[in-house]
């Protein structure tokens, strides 16, 4: 029984006769294990030189596999390319029933992968990039116009699914959020406090942290954490379901797919994504009152008012206003790329991780356009 | 010589779910054996067992002789790379291309020259027509091709047992013919012993030396395609003729129900 752990089993034995073909008498087992040695040993031979030709007679072969078959392929392309006679004279039945099922011309090369000229790459990396965009314009236009007249419809698609959204999307972020901002606001009210406390200003922590929180930290913070939680899920699923023929099978069903799927979600984040980036605000005040509270001798009621007063309207209204545009962006980058999709399972995680990276650029850039926006404005 | 396959008394459970109850089998060498049984009769649950995939409730499998639940981690290993196995979806790797895939485990087990190794991919692949699909990605190909592809890789090794999950579910007839005939000649050639899972009558009359039917985790059938036509068990005729069960009686349901009797043809 051929076993990886037993070594060769073959015995070879060259027959010479002045004038004829020099002949390898191969006997024994011919497989995996003993066809390196073989292979060798003709080689070898080859390259010595072997004017009057090579036989090579495999009637004392036992048993012989694929690998057995597989070496005389190159040995003969060697041999012809040395211009030396190459036979077998002698096949055992096994040995002849074995090269009658691997046939094979070892002529035959498969073709090669010829990639494009560079200058045809480039550019046609450039049309993907401009199909992609438009893609994307229309995914947005598509999910606004059906968000709009979506309550309007006679009919409108599975009630329930805005509010099952706003639970995966919202309220299961929202241990996490809060558990974030709420450290990162005792980080903030730390690193400040030891600059204020040399001038005496201790209660202008809770200056910072209210405007800071509310105008940028808590929109950031929330959006941050809810592309890589939900932005991640949105394109996975919808990816997934795009590779199984989902996608195709509700179309078929005369459903539209961006309603169907996407919709229910935009209401979910545009509901949930205020609601979390308020209590991301709120912990991240409530972490900064700790400090203030414990190390920085303020009490609770002074820091609350101070905080309180730093506050106006405006501040809250584009802390809430950019947040909604955040998860907006969270999700058409979410289930663009999960539309995208090309391939099968591997494709649905290299369509997740760039929703990821591409949502957060996007955030990024946006609050960044907000800020000019809010500044001059 | 080891009995190829040798499974004593096995039970497999899926929760309280029993699936396969107190199941013997044995195979012998160069045996092609068919199991044949409707969906989730647990055909696909045995194959799994077969090559220690699952572990058994009760009983044991041998495979080529090595007990898979008392064998050591390297023993299991090599026992496994003496067997080849086709699975329904193909389990090709998509990252590498289908030469790749089939070089892999001639990479892996054993220290043929590159070349030599190249010439045997390049072989299998023509032996299951794909010699011109070397160089393509699985995701590239139909579906047809991935199995025939993942059949390629699965005797890769030269196996001296092969499973096959429905090798020809999903297949033109004529794919479907060429993979029977080449399991046939491999069989031949190479001494191997198969064991395919399938529900494809043409292809257990065209390949199966010996037949096994499975009902309800239980062997109900064991012969040859010509003793199954003959079987004095009901199900197995009707298994090989297509018979449906008889739909239920037209007595029920809401015909039944609404009063069928009382309705009359509109003149």
């Amino acid at each position: 029984m051929a076993s990886d752990a037993a070594g060769s089993n073959i015995v070879l034995d060259w027959r010479e006769e002045p004038g004829a073909a020099e002949e390898l008498v191969v006997s024994g087992r011919l497989d995996r294990h003993s066809a390196r040695e073989v292979h060798r040993t003709l080689v070898e031979r080859l390259r010595r030189g072997a004017a009057a030709g090579i036989a090579v007679d495999l009637s004392g072969v036992k048993r012989i596999d694929a690998s057995g078959v597989a070496l005389f392929a190159d040995v003969l392309r060697r041999a012809r390319s040395r211009g030396v006679s190459l036979r077998l004279s002698s096949l055992s039945a096994a040995a002849r029933e074995a090269f009658e099922v691997f046939r094979w011309d070892p002529a035959q090369q498969p073709p090669e992968r010829i990639g494009e000229p560079y200058l045809v790459q480039r550019g046609e990396s450039v049309l993907g990039g401009l199909a992609a965009a438009r893609d994307l314009l229309v995914l947005c236009a598509d999910t606004f116009v059906w968000a709009v007249t979506a309550p309007f419809q006679k009919r409108p698609y599975r009630k329930g699914a805005a509010l099952e959204q706003s639970v995966l999307l919202g309220s299961n972020a929202a241990g996490i959020v809060a558990l974030i901002s709420f450290i990162v606001g005792l980080t903030m009210a730390l690193l400040s406090a030891t600059q204020l406390r040399t001038f005496g200003a201790n209660i202008y922590v809770a200056d910072m942290l209210a405007l800071a929180m509310t105008r940028e930290l808590a929109p950031l913070l929330t959006a941050i954490l809810v592309a890589g939680r939900s932005g991640s899920a949105v394109a996975a699923e919808v990816a997934t379901m795009k590779v199984t023929e989902e996608v195709d099978a509700l179309k078929t069903l005369g459903l539209e797919p961006v309603r169907f799927l996407v919709v229910p979600k935009f209401y979910a984040i545009t509901l949930t994504q205020p609601l979390l980036t308020v209590i991301s605000a709120l912990f991240g005040i409530a972490g900064g009152l700790v400090i203030g509270t414990l190390m920085l001798n303020l009490s609770p009621e002074a820091f609350v008012q101070q905080a309180a007063r730093a506050l106006v309207l405006k501040d809250l209204l584009s802390g809430l206003l950019k947040s909604v545009v955040f998860g907006w962006i969270i999700l058409v980058v979410g289930a663009f790329n999960g539309f995208r999709v090309t391939g099968g399972a591997e494709g649905v995680g290299r369509v997740t991780t760039s929703a990821v990276v591409q949502a957060i650029f996007g955030v990024i850039v946006a609050d960044a356009i907000f800020s000019l926006i809010f500044w001059y404005g | 010589m080891a009995i190829p396959l040798e499974v004593r008394g096995l039970v497999a459970r899926y929760g309280d779910k029993t699936v396969l109850e107190n199941l013997d089998l044995v195979v012998q060498r160069r045996e092609i054996l068919c199991v044949l049984g409707g969906s989730g009769c647990g055909k696909s649950t045995l194959l799994k067992h077969a090559i220690g995939l699952l572990i058994p409730a009760a009983g044991t499998v041998r495979l080529l002789g090595v007990a898979l639940d008392e064998a050591g981690e390297e023993e299991r290993r090599l026992v496994l790379v003496r067997s080849g196995v086709l699975f329904q979806g193909g389990a090709l790797l998509n990252s590498l291309t289908v030469a790749e895939n089939v070089g892999l485990p001639l990479e892996q087990h054993t220290d043929l020259p590159p070349v030599v190794a190249r010439d045997m991919v390049q072989m299998k692949l023509e032996l299951v027509g794909l010699g011109e699909a070397a160089n393509l990605y699985p995701p590239e190909l139909s579906g047809g091709m991935r199995k025939r592809a993942a059949l390629a890789r699965a005797i890769s090794l030269d196996p001296e047992i092969l499973f096959c999950d429905e090798p020809s579910a999903g297949l033109d007839p004529l794919t479907a013919a060429g993979i029977d005939r080449l399991i046939r000649d491999l069989r031949d050639a190479l001494s191997m012993t198969v064991v395919v899972v399938t529900h494809e009558m043409a292809s257990v009359a065209a390949i199966a030396d010996r037949v096994v039917m499975l009902d309800d985790g239980r062997i109900l059938f064991d012969g040859t395609v010509a003793e199954m036509r003959d079987s004095s068990v009901e199900a197995v005729r009707d298994y090989l003729a297509r018979r449906a069960p008889d739909a239920a009686a037209a007595d029920t349901g809401l015909l039944a129900a609404l009063g069928a009797a009382g309705v009359e043809e509109a003149e």
